[in-house]
């Protein structure tokens, strides 16, 4: 356990053992996109997976959340094995995918509603869009949002479900570099608060050593995991450490060996 | 072109920004003006609206003072001179109802606003509707050009209105309530179906080829069965109407649905959503603007099975009435059937229309934060 001096909700442990997942593309080949992959984080730990594009990060975050099952090996969350989606883990996806037809904040009650608890809870959906400092657009229609309040307000929504796992799918991958940075922080102050663990996957390795205390790095498809590298840097890091630097050296000779990583999203850093 | 502002103030210190427009009342005042001249604001067209008014009084007074053509049979002559001082006056109102909204129109406030746009936006129809009425007037009633009994005056019709209007009403209520029973029948089966088609692999394979073989049968075709296989034509005329409303809205749901991004559903489901909450707050809401067009398809539809459906067996009804009008002969009253059907179906297509745009509202373009 890791001590907080918060109030909010405890991290989870994830143990991720052995997974193998594979598809089937329409032109009928076998499609191998993780390789018996194996990796864990610590409650209240914040994990970044980065590798080339392609690589079967999203494959796997879509396993810790439960929306897939793996072809073989097990992933476990606090000691329980994930079978099925579950709202104490949260997934955040690159596009916001706000339901169109509903207001900010009815986006925000999507997960009170579906399970039954919004009435008498609607005090937790105004405490989320205020964390989030979309309480003044609640009444807005997701069209109407910029890109980076869209993805706030997606935050908003997993937030309110008090997740003891965050599943971040390249959420800050389509924003401007401005907006990005002020994500950036604003993402780690969340997770300083509320202590949930973090897994992030990111193409910019810049974002990855902003943000984790441990990075994950990917070969390219069929996924294996080339490379753990803690970062081990106090908070708030600045990007022109030397210390910084040699990490972001040390993962970009990797990716580069591995020479499958294209090159703009590796010059993508904020 | 110059932006600086006319104030006797000192130049701004070096390196602070020199004060936009929005800093001061005037120069908020120029932006507005400067808004006021790109945006183009309605106006009305002064020569279009005057003879626009002017040809609804000379239709009124062609009615009046040039004499019936001495062809136009008795019958019809009749009608005319009964509905004569009527149509005057109506056209004569509906010319100073224009020139009393025109009046408005320079009015300022709120009313004014409202008075100019209705006014340039309706001129052309006032000048066009004006001059169809003389043509119709003097090419019928005048000079019968136009040879009854086929082509009949405008007053023609309305003393039909006027003459029928309690077997008219009776059956546009007729009409009404069964077109109602049909379209939601339809409709609640349609949904249904759409949604057990677009959700279940099982329900698909067996329904979608059947659906596609017998949705699109047109309805005058199951009038020889319908009318035997029922144990009334009433249920046999609701089965018809359901049917052709029944198509499109199970075909569009189920497009609509399938057409639904997966993460939705994957969004919905790492929230807590089951199944319920899934078909019913996610796929319908996401397949509404399908639904939407498959019900402007279905209202059409469904206006030719219910007149199809009351020429046979079901003896009510406004397309009963047009039938039956037919069978005397009677011109004047298949036209004011006609009249009332258009007013009924364009009414029933508008309410749909603005009921979508309510319903789709977030789907419009709107101001972005």
């Amino acid at each position: 356990m890791v001590e907080t001096t918060t109030p909010a909700a405890t991290g989870a442990a994830v143990d991720v053992l052995g997974v193998t997942q594979a598809f089937r593309t329409t032109a009928g080949d076998d499609l191998l996109v993780l390789d018996d992959v194996t990796l864990s984080a610590r409650p209240g730990e914040f994990v970044a997976l980065v590798g080339p594009s392609g690589s079967g990060k999203s494959t796997l975050l879509r396993l810790l959340a439960g929306l897939d099952r793996p072809l073989f090996g097990t992933v476990y969350v606090d000691g329980a094995r994930v079978t099925a989606p579950d709202p104490r883990r949260a997934l955040v996806f690159q596009d916001p995918t706000l339901l169109p037809w509903r207001s900010v904040r009815q986006n925000v009650a999507i997960g009170p509603q579906a399970r039954g608890t919004l009435r008498g809870h609607e005090d937790r959906v105004q405490e989320a869009l205020e964390l989030v400092n979309l309480a003044d657009f609640a009444d807005a229609w997701p069209a109407q949002l910029s890109g980076g309040m869209a993805q706030r307000a997606a935050l908003a929504r997993a937030l309110v479900n008090d997740p003891s796992l965050f599943l971040l799918d390249e959420p800050l991958g389509k924003l401007d570099a401005l907006t990005r940075r002020h994500l950036q922080g604003e993402l780690l102050s969340l997770w300083e608060q509320r202590g949930f663990t973090a897994v992030l996957v990111t193409h910019d390795v810049t974002e990855a050593l902003v943000l984790a205390d441990r990075v994950v790095v990917f070969s390219p498809r069929p996924a294996r995991v080339r490379e753990v590298v803690e970062v081990g840097l106090p908070r708030p890091r600045v990007q022109a450490d030397p210390a910084f630097v040699a990490l972001r050296e040390q993962i970009l000779a990797v990716l580069d060996e591995d020479g499958a990583a294209a090159p703009d999203e590796l010059e993508d850093a904020s | 072109m110059s932006t600086t502002l006319r104030t006797q103030t000192a130049a701004p210190a070096p390196g602070a920004a020199a004060p936009g427009p929005g800093g001061t009342a005037e120069g908020r005042a120029r932006v507005h003006a400067a808004l006021e001249s790109i945006t183009h604001p309605a106006r009305v067209d002064p020569v279009v609206l005057s003879l626009g008014i002017l040809a609804w009084v000379a239709f009124a007074l062609v009615c009046r003072l040039v004499p019936d053509s001495s062809r136009l049979p008795l019958s019809d002559a009749a009608a005319v001179q009964a509905a004569g001082t009527f149509t005057q006056v109506a056209a004569l109102a509906v010319a100073a109802a224009w020139a009393g909204v025109w009046a408005l129109s320079r009015a300022g406030g709120r009313v004014g606003a409202w008075a100019t746009r209705k006014a340039a936006h309706a001129a052309a129809w006032v000048l066009g509707s004006g001059l169809w009425l003389l043509f119709w007037e003097l090419s019928t009633a005048k000079s019968t050009a136009l040879e009854p009994p086929y082509f009949v005056a405008p007053q023609e019709i309305l003393q039909r209105l006027w003459e029928d209007r309690a077997i008219l009403a009776e059956s546009l209520g007729n009409s009404l309530l069964l077109l109602a029973v049909g379209f939601l029948v339809g409709l609640v089966t349609g949904l249904a179906t759409g949604v057990l088609i677009g959700w279940s692999k099982v329900a698909n394979y067996w329904v979608h080829p059947i659906l596609m073989f017998l949705g699109p049968v047109p309805s005058l075709a199951w009038v020889p069965v319908a009318f035997v296989l029922f144990p009334t034509a009433y249920v046999a005329a609701v089965f018809m109407i359901a049917l052709t409303v029944w198509f499109p809205i199970t075909v569009l749901t189920r497009a609509g649905i399938l057409g639904v991004p997966r993460s939705y559903y994957d969004v919905a489901q790492t929230l807590g959503a089951g199944t319920r909450f899934l078909v019913l707050r996610v796929s319908l809401p996401a397949a509404l603007p399908s639904i939407f067009t498959g019900a402007f398809m279905a209202l059409g539809a469904s206006f030719v099975s219910l007149t199809v459906a009351e020429n046979f067996g079901v003896n009510a009804g406004l397309g009963w009435y047009l039938n039956w009008q037919k069978g005397w002969g009677d011109f004047p009253a298949v036209y004011a059937g006609i009249v009332v059907l258009v007013v009924v179906c364009g009414a029933l297509l508008t309410a749909l229309l603005r009921l979508r745009s309510y319903v789709l509202r977030w789907e419009k373009e709107l101001t972005r934060w």
